[in-house]
């Protein structure tokens, strides 16, 4: 099928993109792909609708033409939306160089062979930009087509422009990837990537949310902020850099060539120094390799012991001790809580501020409680000491529900302290409702959940569709419950049925799957 | 009455370590085990001893209580593990060949857990823990989480996880995987001295030398069954009994081991 040369730096990226594609967990069968394919060419619709309809976003976008009063402006906003874009790209190139040149483990392979070990580094760095671009490239290169139909030929810079994009994006985070990983350890790094992804998608959001947030009248000032700044003679400089990518897109070549001459020299520096860095080893493989310092406060061994006892203590206290002590678990929870913010800001100023906050805390105790309940039912280390040890199975299993659910709860408590002084009937409702919610969560864990890897905590849905499906229903019926109960407590019942039928069905599976053990 | 302060009563010197009657287990078409039959008696050093995928690690793991049997009766001093499985998993400690370790917990915290698990008292268990973590070389890392620990160390520490209980059955599979050789001499010393005070130790190996070394008798298994048992000498006059041992006789384990193997299991 292939021309490519087995060995040349081609056949290594081939490799490497589909190594990238299998890790997106795709199927590759035909109707798939078919059914994508459809989907995208419909997305063409959207630009077809911007350039044709939206006429000051058309001149803007035609070079030369500064018709419009607001074109400056409009290149400024979208510059500043693409460079934000930008920053999700390299929070993406972070997390795919880390798994690429530190967790797949195959660089000691392809190094150890007799391959040019810069080809290797160029396929690896092509594979990070290739990856890190794809969506965006997805969502812009409809506007090139569509451009290129309708008379603005010139979109069809989108597509170098993308890719110098993509390159300096690679070169950013595998500068950046380097870096934390040499500071932080391999896994704080990749911490540090979500982190970065997710700040830039709330602030993003929040941004496209400004009218909501601040109303009109704020908004029309900013305009004219941003509009006089474009135009000014003073901050001239600071208008091209942020206008660059978009300049570059629209086609003025000017730009085009920055950003190409920019992304080509930044990718060919990083990756000529990431394979120097390697190969003089002067960049460690493994953070676990290194050696945790021993704390200072508890010296290098006690004079004497003292142990715990008591089963609920031993089993609380272990379990907390390993939460505690995975910075990065405690990080991806707290992620999923960090997506609500927006909500609660962009809803709360619609209306009442119990008519949300109460669903969304339930939402988020949901998340929470169910990605620590996964952690301490499902993905335990040594799953067979726990088995061979002489103590009740479901008794265990309930203590480490407990060890989940518990911390949940503490951090709900303010919000319903604070609720509880104004408005004590939401209050009761928000109590009631995260109680029921993360017992329903855990219970899915108990009955449905297959044993795990902890660090595979945020894929825990891929080898296991059903408790995915209850997990989402969970969070989603009860948010719903919550939220009937406080706006329409007429119609709530129907919601609490609802709420009630995920962890039935996880209980009525596990009952199944005891059976079938039992008789196995 | 000193005896019901202890709860269960120690086991008489007649009830055997373990006992296996017709124990059948299968995944799918394949026979892991194939109708196992064994009684080892208290106080023995007993090797089990075959060729990868025979059947030792699945028959351990229905021991243990962590697989369930097709069909087929084990017990445990007694206690048979599919009707009294706590108390049969109170006296076993089953020692995987992967080390059961936690990364996140240091070595003091992995053995308070482990204690509490088998219910051992606070205060004893800290004792125990601490000779078991100085004699095993581990005290002065006691305090350093097990994820900066070598495969060797991680093994010596799941070791002791499994002595702090004091088992009076101890089960080890593939127990030198992985140790230096300092290491390993101090592993086999203390199986040997656990057989002296009274206990009974069974552990699986590939490793002809250990098994020849330490067992007193010697469990040859071949496709899920036992095909040969007994002492080195009788395992040596049975291969030389089954029809002219391949080379001179075969005076050595591995020449016993290589025939009876090889051959297709008697009856």
């Amino acid at each position: 099928m292939t021309a490519l040369r087995p060995g040349s730096a081609g056949w290594l990226l081939r490799h490497e993109l589909r190594l990238a594609w299998r890790k997106l967990g795709f199927r590759s069968s035909r109707p798939w792909l078919i059914a994508g394919a459809s989907l995208w060419l419909a997305y063409h619709l959207a630009p077809y609708g911007v350039l044709s309809v939206g006429n000051s976003v058309a001149t803007a976008a035609t070079p030369g033409a500064s018709a419009s009063e607001h074109a400056g402006a409009i290149g400024v906003m979208v510059g500043a939306a693409l460079w934000a874009m930008f920053t999700l790209m390299v929070s993406h190139a972070i997390t795919y160089s880390v798994d690429a040149l530190f967790e797949r483990g195959d660089l000691d392979l392809l190094l150890a062979s007799p391959l040019e070990p810069r080809h290797v580094f160029l396929a690896r760095g092509l594979g990070v930009a290739v990856s890190s671009v794809t969506l965006y490239a997805l969502l812009l290169l409809p506007f090139a087509h569509v451009g290129l139909v309708t008379g603005h030929a010139r979109l069809m810079a989108i597509y170098p422009a993308l890719a110098a994009l993509a390159l300096l994006a690679a070169a950013g985070g595998l500068a950046l990837t380097l870096l934390l990983v040499r500071v932080l350890g391999v896994r704080r790094a990749r911490t540090v990537a979500q982190l970065l992804g997710a700040f830039v998608g709330a602030g993003f959001f929040l941004v496209m949310q400004a009218g909501n947030l601040f109303g009109d009248a704020t908004l029309s000032r900013w305009w004219q902020a941003v509009r006089s700044a474009a135009e000014s003679e003073s901050s001239w400089w600071l208008a091209r850099i942020v206008r660059l990518p978009f300049d570059a897109m629209r086609g003025e070549p000017a730009a085009l060539a920055a950003l190409l001459t920019l992304g080509l020299g930044a990718f060919a520096g990083t990756v000529a120094f990431t394979a120097r860095r390697f190969h003089l080893g002067t960049q460690e493989s493994t953070a676990a390799a290194r050696p945790s310092k021993p704390r200072a406060d508890r010296g290098p061994a006690p004079r004497s012991l003292r142990f715990r006892s008591g089963l609920a203590l031993i089993v609380l206290t272990k379990e907390w001790r390993l939460i505690a002590r995975d910075p990065q678990i405690v990080a991806q929870t707290l992620l999923q809580v960090l997506y609500l913010v927006p909500l609660v800001f962009v809803w709360g100023r619609q209306g009442d501020i119990g008519e949300v906050l109460v669903p969304a805390i339930v939402l988020a105790a949901t998340a929470l409680a169910s990605g620590l309940s996964w952690i301490t039912v499902a993905a335990e280390d040594a799953p067979e000491l726990v088995a061979a040890a002489p103590v009740d199975g479901g008794r265990v299993r309930r203590l480490k529900l407990l060890a989940a659910l518990l911390p949940v709860w503490l951090l709900v408590a303010p919000a319903g302290v604070f609720l509880a002084a104004t408005r004590p009937l939401a209050a009761l409702v928000l109590g009631g409702c995260v109680l029921g919610a993360t017992i329903s969560a855990g219970l899915i864990h108990i009955n449905v959940s297959r044993p795990g890897d902890r660090r595979q905590m945020n894929r825990r849905g891929k080898g296991n569709k059903l408790g995915a499906v209850l997990e989402m229903a969970t969070s989603l019926t009860w948010s719903a419950f919550a939220w009937g109960l406080v706006v329409w407590p007429r119609y709530a019942a129907i919601a609490g049925v609802a709420a009630l039928a995920a962890p039935m069905v996880a209980l009525r599976i596990g009952r199944m799957r005891r059976r079938e053990a039992a008789a196995a | 009455m000193a005896e019901a302060a202890f709860g269960a009563a120690p086991a008489l010197a007649s009830v055997p370590a373990l006992e296996i009657a017709g124990l059948y287990k299968h995944y799918g078409a394949s026979h892991a085990v194939d109708g196992l039959d064994i009684v080892i008696p208290q106080g023995e050093l007993h090797a089990l001893l075959g060729p990868n995928g025979a059947g030792k690690t699945t028959t351990l793991r229905i021991v243990a209580g962590l697989l369930r049997a097709d069909t087929g009766r084990v017990s445990v001093l007694g206690h048979d593990v599919a009707t009294e499985p706590t108390e049969a998993k109170r006296v076993l400690a089953f020692l995987p060949d992967d080390a059961l370790v936690y990364g996140k917990l240091d070595a003091v915290e992995y053995l308070e857990f482990v204690a509490g698990l088998w219910g051992i008292d606070a205060s004893v268990a800290a004792t125990r823990a601490e000779e078991l973590l100085r004699w095993l070389e581990l005290w002065p890392k006691a305090r350093e989480r097990a994820e900066t620990y070598s495969r060797g160390m991680r093994q010596k520490l799941a070791l002791a996880g499994a002595l702090i209980h004091e088992p009076q059955v101890l089960i080890l599979d593939e127990p030198l995987t992985g140790l230096d050789a300092a290491a390993a001499r101090q592993v086999k010393d203390l199986l040997i001295e656990r057989v002296r005070a009274g206990g009974t130790v069974i552990l699986t190996t590939h490793i002809l030398e250990m098994a020849e070394r330490l067992a007193e008798r010697i469990s040859l298994i071949r496709a899920g069954r036992i095909v040969a048992q007994g002492s080195l000498d009788e395992l040596r006059a049975q291969a030389a009994a089954g029809g002219g041992a391949g080379r001179g006789g075969g005076s050595t384990l591995e020449d016993v081991f290589l025939h009876l193997t090889a051959a297709p299991p008697a009856a």
